[in-house]
């Protein structure tokens, strides 16, 4: 073991101790939580956090003129600067909260309402999440236009032969997951993006797998749109954000509509405010947008260098073990991935799989992640998943490991 | 019907005490179950058919039923191990009941043996979902 190994080791270590769930126990042995792209734990600073809010500063913003508001409101806005500053938006009033990223793809979704007719064409892949296509089949659905799937390669990578024609039909909007939640595949969005724009065509980025592993640049990147969710990047649940090029949030429709988004209202007519709060009708969840600034400062501090390489290791090995397992198929083999693998195993049901390793204490997630057409196009009922973060251990890796082998051979 | 309604219970009681060896150790548990499962007669593939299938479970499991002298029996498969042990448990509390009785039955044993994520995770367990066949099942075959 080098130096360089020791540190990061003595840092894990450390960062392992801000997060309390990570010392319990299930069914009588340590938790190895291995769900991180379904959720990830969450350090003291943000628990703590939720907890400041309510009892020092708990008040509805931008409501009433008093301390308490002005203070819950001032944090709300650094939230948005932190956000900002973490995708490097231009503005922080392009940065929109919503309760996560499903509602952000909402958003958009419903924003092109009025612009698609029968004629149009909308792209998704066959690597999107659920929740990255059925607002998009709704919106075909409500204006007769076409929906066009970008398929996969053998490899769980893009067709990009496919994009190249496709593009040429001009479709609206391209919607595309920046990293697979089933096969971990990040896909090439910088070169997309750019082809797609060659002919004026959108592009939205569902980023909720991408975002706790590598930074991410919206100018560099040039996308249209961006969409993740705090609960996935070690913050609180029930908080999401949608970036938006300025120029489309002068124009686009709200989804929601109620109270703060308005300038002047009559029983006749209103006036919306301008963009983010056009966006954020209704009280939000101000406890967990404040708590929010902590999980980024979280990952600001660890910084995206130590975390993408302590990963990216963690995995080699993970997929390494994995591999020496002679009953486990893993899904995919794309070259860029997030730290996630599926797995099948030649004699033993996924959910059986995840029943045992729940026994030992590990958590995982089995089942169609939420992606039904992609398990059909593999032709597969179901998966194992396995999925890291920035506080998983080598050790970890062996328990698991040890324990696949001990139900699977 | 009150003495018949308690031998569903008994049978459930029965099955408690069976498993009160492993002490709520999940993995014993679960391995236990895994060789009911294996103990649990083959269904006939001519029955794994759409009809038979219980819809809303993350894996597939088929379940037929058939009357006999005005009691009901049950058969299944499934391809998961575990629910396949957990189905062998809940035919051997139902098969031979009547209808009667197995609309007015309690189950409380899975919380029992241990196995509430069985029945908190019902979307991913498809728990439910079997008892919900079995019971519509029995409601069909009511006289």
């Amino acid at each position: 073991m080098n130096i360089i190994n020791m540190i990061e080791n003595k840092q894990i270590t450390e960062i392992r101790k801000q997060f309390p769930i990570l010392q319990t126990n299930i069914n009588k042995k340590p938790l190895v939580y291995l769900d991180n792209a379904s959720t990830t734990q969450k350090p003291n600073s943000v628990i703590n956090k939720i907890s400041e809010y309510y009892k020092n500063y708990n008040s509805n913003i931008e409501r009433g003129f008093h301390t308490l508001g002005s203070q819950s409101f001032e944090q709300v806005n650094k939230t948005r600067e932190t956000v900002s500053k973490f995708i490097n938006s231009q503005n922080s009033s392009q940065i929109i909260f919503t309760s996560g990223t499903t509602e952000s793809i909402n958003i958009v979704a419903n924003g092109f309402a009025n612009e698609l007719n029968e004629e149009d064409i909308v792209i998704l892949s066959e690597l999107e999440h659920h929740s990255n296509i059925v607002p998009w089949i709704n919106l075909c659905r409500n204006t007769n236009s076409k929906l066009e799937v970008i398929p996969i390669l053998k490899s769980g990578e893009l067709d990009f032969k496919f994009i190249h024609n496709i593009i040429k039909k001009r479709p609206k909007i391209i919607a595309l997951t920046y990293a697979s939640n089933v096969i971990g595949t990040i896909n090439d969005i910088e070169q997309i993006i750019k082809i797609a724009h060659e002919y004026n065509i959108k592009v939205f980025i569902d980023a909720a797998q991408a975002v706790p592993h590598f930074a991410i640049n919206v100018q560099k990147l040039d996308c249209d749109f961006l969409a993740f969710s705090s609960h996935k990047m070690y913050g609180p649940m029930g908080v999401g954000v949608l970036y938006c090029k300025e120029e489309i949030l002068q124009n686009m429709k709200p989804l929601k509509f109620g109270g703060a988004m308005i300038e002047d209202v009559s029983f006749c007519d209103f006036k919306y405010r301008e963009h983010p709060y056009k966006f954020e009708a209704g009280t939000m969840n101000i406890s967990n947008i404040i708590a929010f600034n902590e999980a980024i400062e979280f990952i600001n501090q660890i910084g995206f260098e130590v975390i993408e390489k302590y990963e990216k290791d963690l995995f080699e090995y993970l997929i390494q073990e994995l591999q020496n397992i002679s009953q486990i198929k893993i899904i995919g083999n794309p070259k860029n991935k997030v730290p996630l693998v599926s797995f099948i195993a030649k004699n033993m049901h996924p959910f059986d799989i995840g029943m045992m390793l729940n026994a030992s204490g590990i958590a995982v997630r089995t089942g169609n992640h939420c992606a039904q057409p992609l398990m059909d196009k593999l032709n597969l009922s179901g998966t194992v998943r396995v999925s890291l973060s920035i506080y998983n251990t080598k050790e970890e890796i062996d328990f698991l490991v040890s324990t696949l082998k001990k139900i699977l051979l | 019907m009150l003495k018949e309604k308690k031998d569903i219970d008994r049978i459930q009681n029965d099955i408690i005490e069976e498993f009160q060896i492993f002490e709520n150790d999940m993995e014993e548990t679960l391995e236990y179950l895994i060789e009911l499962g294996n103990n649990l007669s083959i269904l006939n593939t001519e029955y794994k058919i759409d009809q038979n299938k219980i819809k809303g479970c993350l894996s597939n499991v088929w379940l037929i039923c058939k009357k006999e002298d005005g009691y009901l029996f049950f058969e299944a498969d499934s391809d998961t191990k575990i629910i396949k042990g957990l189905i062998s448990l809940l035919i051997k509390i139902f098969s031979g009941q009547t209808s009667q009785n197995i609309l007015n039955s309690n189950l409380y044993f899975v919380e029992k043996i241990g196995l509430k994520n069985m029945i908190s995770s019902k979307r991913i367990s498809g728990y439910s979902n079997i008892v919900d066949k079995i019971l519509n099942l029995a409601k069909s075959y009511k006289d």
